[in-house]
């Protein structure tokens, strides 16, 4: 797929509108070597039409019925007409987000409440996860048994984002306890 | 107090390539189609091109030998002298 | 440089971002200043530029990520030229590292300097416990990645991929009593310390405790190679044999050498056309095209050969002498397997040190 996408920047270079049928699985790398390539934001939504996966064990009617069901769009996007979709919000309420974190660290809130700290978080707006790191009696006597704030936070925004896109910073507070 | 350490992805410089300018109708354009050889790809390529010969194009046909590596000069070439191009993969 | 409040912290970046799964060292100015006097290179030479990103690779990049794969000064020549490889146009890395195959780099060290560089050619020698070739194969997994941009499930579309994609290095046996080296072969001296490289599926064991005769042993093998899940079952191309030394020996002690190994899997390792019209990657558009070379495509008693040609089998002895085991390694298509030369003295120098002529 990213050599599909290679031929079409340069026959775009040349000044030659270029259309790209591919099947829906390569959505990913798509996204990504359009990234890598510096291409605009929109260039995969005005520019590649998308088939159904897996199409290498269809017959070829079936084929035919899925070419023919997207023309209109493979017509637009030569024309320069295809307006992105609407994108579904992932999370896009704050709502939804911060529960959606919270979900997703559950694990890593109930080691640290072993250890005797308690992982809170309060709010997601902006793009900015905020909460608490609530020290209360540890495990350790020197509080190394709990991870520095600032690289949990680290830790939190690696595994909320992929489920929370729109993440752009993790903020956690150390309060409770002095440690050690 | 801070901790230093070396960047591990090396330089890096994206320069942004330009998009060409868009037709404002199909009709009398010649199409490039570039069936890079994956499976259903010549399939898919093809009825597209049949479609959209009945708005007015005309179709030239090229095939990349390999569709894991980018065509090879005289593919890209041939496309250039074409309009419009429609290019893709089956999977 | 990066900077970071503390170690933990660019510690836990490190190894989010920027590892292969594992735990990685910090490269640290010192470890990285340390790493570099194993070449007389300028840290400031450019190598090439790293698909699929293109971004530009620098001794100095390569020797960033040698530290975080723990490698030693010592592996870094072999690295060098090992990257140099991936970087040239015929190996095709844009391919290797977008493809859904699981597609990694085999990477063999034939010579005197594979010791020396501490890459194991004995026991065990594809699996656990070998510092040097771990390092090796993870610094150039990790150059892929953090330089090439090539992460899985955003450019790099593996569906399953493979264990061998964290690293996939051997270094050949010199001292099995067979036949010259693979560097010779490659048209090395007996001094001279060659890496090989090419894009592949992960090994296939083949155990064989009881052949005596080149033939049977070797038909046993072929049978590995010919087998209908690989890429190249229904498009020839190259692949590797990883031969035992125990493997190698029936073979050398009949008076065979390594061209005769080439042609018996050229012309065993091979389906009929009716069976690859049934199952694998049989392509009724492309295939009987290149099924022409070898015999009537409509016929399906015509038989295709996994390799194209006999000299495409890169044979390689390693691996202990405890037992008869080899392994098969089929390959990605769309991708030549090179080697670059190591000069005598260690040292490393750019621009290219391939001997033009026979690729393997």
């Amino acid at each position: 797929m990213s050599c599909c996408m290679r031929d079409a920047v340069e026959l775009e270079a040349s000044g030659k509108p270029t259309t790209i049928v591919v099947n829906d699985v390569f959505t990913p790398i798509a996204h990504a070597t359009a990234a890598l390539l510096a291409l605009p934001a929109d260039y995969v939504e005005r520019n590649i039409v998308w088939l159904p996966h897996p199409t290498s064990n269809l017959s070829r009617a079936a084929v035919t019925a899925l070419v023919d069901e997207r023309i209109g769009l493979i017509r637009d996007a030569l024309l320069g007409r295809l307006a992105p979709a609407a994108t579904a919000a992932t999370s896009g309420a704050g709502g939804d987000a911060l529960a959606l974190a919270r979900d997703t660290v559950a694990g890593l809130a109930g080691s640290l409440r072993a250890d005797g700290a308690e992982l809170v978080l309060l709010d997601f707006g902006d793009g900015v996860l905020a909460g608490e790191l609530r020290i209360g009696d540890l495990t350790c006597d020197d509080g190394s048994c709990i991870m520095p704030a600032d690289s949990l936070a680290k830790m939190i925004e690696a595994l909320v984002r992929p489920k929370v896109p729109a993440l752009r910073e993790v903020r956690l507070r150390e309060t409770g306890n002095a440690r050690g | 107090m801070t901790f230093l350490v070396h960047d591990p992805r090396g330089g890096t410089v994206a320069v942004a390539p330009p998009l060409a300018r868009r037709p404002g109708s199909l009709a009398g354009l010649t199409l490039g189609v570039l069936d890079n050889g994956k499976e259903q790809a010549d399939v898919i390529l093809g009825r597209a091109a049949d479609l959209l010969a009945r708005e007015g194009v005309t179709p030239v046909f090229a095939r990349k030998p390999s569709f894991s590596r980018v065509a090879p000069r005289e593919v890209l070439e041939q496309l250039k002298a074409c309009d419009i191009v429609i290019t893709g993969l089956g999977g | 440089m990066l900077e970071f409040a503390d170690e933990a912290q660019a510690y836990e970046e490190f190894v989010t971002r920027y590892s292969d799964g594992l735990p990685v060292v910090l490269p640290t100015e010192p470890r990285v200043r340390a790493m570099l006097a194993g070449t007389r290179e300028s840290p400031d030479e450019e190598i090439g530029h790293v698909a699929p990103a293109g971004n530009v690779l620098t001794v100095r990049d390569v020797a960033v990520n040698a530290v975080m794969a723990g490698a030693e000064p010592r592996q870094l020549r072999v690295i060098l030229a090992a990257l140099e490889i991936l970087l040239d146009e015929r190996f095709n890395l844009n391919g290797v590292q977008s493809t859904t195959h699981c597609a990694t780099p085999l990477v063999i060290v034939s010579g005197p300097l594979a010791a020396e560089a501490g890459i194991v050619a004995g026991g065990n020698v594809l699996g656990n416990g070998n510092r040097g070739n771990l390092a090796v194969g993870r610094t150039l997994r990790l150059v892929m990645t953090n330089v090439g941009g090539g992460r899985p499930r955003e450019t790099d579309m593996a569906a399953q991929g493979t264990p061998a994609k964290i690293s996939f290095c051997v270094a050949e046996r010199l001292d099995a009593g067979v036949w010259p080296s693979l560097a010779q072969r490659q048209g090395g001296s007996p001094e001279e310390t060659s890496v090989t490289i090419m894009a592949a599926d992960g090994p296939i064991t083949v155990s064989d405790h009881r052949s005596a005769t080149p033939e049977r042993l070797l038909r046993n093998i072929a049978s590995t190679f010919a087998h209908m899940g690989s890429l190249n079952a229904a498009l020839p191309t190259q692949a590797a044999l990883l031969m035992a030394p125990q493997h190698a020996r029936i073979v050398f002690n009949a008076g065979w050498s390594v061209p005769d190994i080439q042609r018996l899997i050229f012309e065993n390792a091979r389906n009929p056309v009716w069976r690859l019209r049934e199952g694998g990657e049989w392509d009724p558009a492309l295939s009987p095209q290149f099924v022409k070379r070898y015999g009537d495509p409509d016929d399906g008693r015509t038989l295709v050969p996994v390799l194209d040609a006999p000299e495409r089998l890169i044979v390689a002895v390693t691996g202990g002498d405890t037992g008869g085991f080899s392994a098969v390694v089929t390959s990605w298509p769309a991708s030549l397997p090179l080697h670059r030369f190591i000069e005598a003295d260690g040292s490393y120098s750019f621009p290219r040190a391939e001997r033009e002529g026979a690729l393997v």
